[in-house]
């Protein structure tokens, strides 16, 4: 099965939300804050992604050619290929489908939190308000991707700026699109190799920066660069059993030596 | 002696510390109903906040049973065996109160046992947990070995046969869950100020809570004299300050060579906020306490009291930099610890004060201080003459 993605074009985003709407009712969640309780848009200039609310499509103001724009930017699980929530959590409570989407299993979590404060694009949020809470984020409808189905955000898009497919393709159309037009696009696809590469793929007219995408990522899987410590793992234990011991032996050998010349010791009582 | 009963002096402080507990717990059962969201001001944007901060400490600070135990056991200088053995009760002490302060942190505390059964291998936090749990129980070990000495002496002579072995080991698993704290933020390369953003994070973790072991290791023998009135062997004192400041030199060195090779050296002098508490970091951790055994004045009682009590700040320092300090360019100012959090990590730091008073009286194996020919005298009369007024 082929890695599944999702291509969004800035530009071609009017802000309307219907994604965010079809993502609650696909996800069965309400439209009232479950801690303020009041009602509130998933879309707008205030609009964050909570517990209940997966997805948003934030409002942002940008400067394009010396005039301010407004942008709309659709936010969500990236469904990053090496998923830094998922090898960080000590409970292996994330997986990927064979789609390619980071799946959470609250049955496992214990709840420590470090895959919030873990993923590069702070997607994970918490159940605050609950006295056993779960981890909440966008699971890529992954139900209906098994389906061979597009995700309900996507499959609801009047103006084509969500754009689902295999995610192959969708780079490379991505770039046919950005090279098609160089004046408009910036020449980036946001998410090609950013923490090593995510499933949903973003292109537009206005600096990421400016749109609030985080810039400073590295260019390589984040797991990857952790694994280089974790590996040393077992080096360690092996290297500090066979170092202790070595001084273990010789020191005592140096202190019963010691003892039979009669030197005088400190300590009475030897192994 | 073995007739001595249990006792335990209730003074004015240890009984405001019971209730501060008591309280805690009562609280403790309405965060559980309440969630965390009501009871303490952790939210999407700060997961983590004091108590994670805490237990990170608490971990360093423990370190000290470990350091301790290298110094005694591993090289054999057995002139440090007292202080090793109260290092190994304090420190255990200390991970009881790590795991205390997590059942009150973690978000499913119902859930704590899944690791075991599905483990995330590849997480830092996965490896801290199975070495603090194999490390606790290995302590454990060596406690029961401490307390059947007198006791139970024909138990204690069988044990003998394992002990080396377990003495070892447990030299070996703090290893992995020091520096593995270290690493639980290589997975935010992006978030964490580039000062402390480091590949060799697990290293120095490692290698800071090694040497401000004997810092602690030397408070409490300070604190512990002057409870007993017993008198202080300073030379003894000074050789451990000398241990832990060569060491302080060679995480100096490594901390500077790692700014100069990721660039960050000039950073540290801006002289903002972030660079400041850096700053302090390292003049507390490792600069003044070098110069500090360098002085004739590192010869005086004062001089390895200073010494010590700067280490452990300086250290407390470098954890609460990396959790809070580095991290706030990225998580913004929008946390600070609600009451409750403050309180029950109050609550549960007195209970385990409360625990090591009631173990250090009732069990003179752990008083027995070097020096003394007489110890055994000493641990008799000791709690008569016990200072009140010290706690
Ligand atoms: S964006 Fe965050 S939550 Fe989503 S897969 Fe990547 S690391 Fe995980
Ligand atoms: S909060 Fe849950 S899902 Fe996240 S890392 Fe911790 S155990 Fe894993
Ligand atoms: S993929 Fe599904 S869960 Fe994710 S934002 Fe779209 S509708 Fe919501």
């Amino acid at each position: 099965m082929a890695i599944k993605g999702v291509l969004v074009d800035i530009t071609k985003c009017v802000g309307c939300g219907s994604c965010t709407v079809a993502c609650k009712m696909w996800n069965n969640q309400n439209y009232v804050n479950p801690e303020t309780k009041e009602t509130e848009n998933a879309h707008g200039f205030e609009a964050e992604l909570d517990s209940n609310t997966w997805t948003t499509v934030q409002y942002v103001k940008a400067q394009k050619d010396g005039k301010e724009v407004l942008r709309y930017v659709k936010r969500q699980c990236m469904h990053c290929q090496d998923p830094s929530c998922s090898s960080v959590c000590f409970a292996h409570a994330f997986h990927q489908t064979e789609e390619g989407a980071v799946q959470y299993d609250p049955e496992l979590c214990v709840g420590c939190r470090y895959c919030m404060i873990a993923c590069p694009f702070d997607i994970p949020k918490y159940e605050w308000e609950k006295a056993f809470p779960s981890v909440m984020k966008c699971q890529f409808c992954s139900s209906k991707l098994a389906q061979g189905e597009a995700p309900a955000c996507a499959s609801v898009c009047p103006t084509n700026a969500l754009v689902f497919g295999d995610r192959d393709a969708l780079l490379a159309k991505a770039h046919e699109i950005i090279a098609a037009e160089p004046d408009k696009y910036v020449q980036h696809v946001y998410g090609e190799n950013e923490v090593g590469g995510t499933n949903w793929l973003y292109i537009s007219d206005v600096p990421f920066g400016d749109l609030g995408f985080p810039t400073n990522l590295p260019q390589t899987s984040v797991p990857s660069n952790v694994h280089k410590f974790t590996r040393f793992t077992p080096a360690i234990f092996i290297g500090g059993a066979a170092l202790w011991s070595g001084v273990y032996l010789y020191s005592s050998r140096r202190h019963k030596v010691a003892e039979h010349e009669g030197k005088h010791e400190e300590e009475k009582h030897e192994e | 002696m073995a007739s001595k009963r249990w006792n335990f002096r209730i003074t004015k402080t240890r009984i405001v510390m019971l209730v501060i507990f008591l309280l805690t717990l009562l609280f403790m059962v309405w965060r559980y109903c309440v969630g965390l969201g009501a009871s303490t001001n952790l939210n999407d944007a700060y997961p983590w906040g004091l108590w994670i901060g805490a237990d990170m400490n608490v971990i360093a600070l423990a370190g000290a049973g470990f350091s301790m135990a290298i110094i005694t056991h591993v090289f054999h200088i057995h002139k440090y065996e007292p202080m090793a053995r109260r290092c190994l009760l304090i420190s255990f002490i200390g991970y009881v109160l790590v795991l205390l302060i997590l059942i009150v942190e973690i978000g499913r505390w119902d859930n704590f046992w899944r690791p075991f059964v599905s483990p995330g291998i590849h997480s830092p936090m996965f490896e801290v947990y199975m070495c603090i749990v194999a490390y606790m129980i290995l302590q454990a070990i060596e406690l029961v070995d401490v307390g059947t000495e007198k006791v139970a002496p024909n138990f204690n002579k069988k044990m003998q046969k394992i002990m080396p072995v377990i003495f070892v080991i447990a030299c070996v698993v703090p290893l992995g869950h020091q520096a593995s704290l270290g690493s639980l933020y290589l997975a935010m390369p992006a978030k964490l100020d580039g000062i402390w953003a480091s590949t060799a994070m697990p290293w120095l973790f490692l290698l800071s809570s090694f040497f401000v072991g004997p810092a602690v290791a030397i408070l409490e023998y300070l604190w512990s004299s002057k409870r007993y009135h017993m008198k202080t062997d300073i030379d003894m004192l000074r050789g451990l300050t000398r241990i832990s400041a060569c060491l302080m030199a060679v995480y100096l060195v490594i901390k500077i060579a790692d700014l100069v090779v990721r660039g960050q050296l000039g950073r540290i002098f801006e002289f903002s906020a972030v660079s400041n508490l850096f700053l302090l970091e390292i003049c507390l951790l490792t600069i003044v306490p070098i110069i500090i055994t360098l002085l004739p004045f590192g010869k005086t009682k004062g001089g390895v009291m200073v010494f010590s009590i700067s280490a452990v700040c300086g250290l407390i320092l470098t954890r609460v930099n990396v959790v809070f300090t580095g991290m706030h360019a990225h998580l913004g100012g929008g946390y600070f610890p609600t009451w409750f959090e403050i309180f029950s990590t109050v609550g549960l730091f007195c209970i385990c004060i409360l625990a090591y008073l009631y173990i250090t009286e009732n069990f003179p194996i752990f008083y027995g201080l070097p020096g003394d020919a007489d110890g055994e005298t000493e641990l008799e009369s000791a709690p008569s003459g016990f200072n009140q007024a010290i706690m």
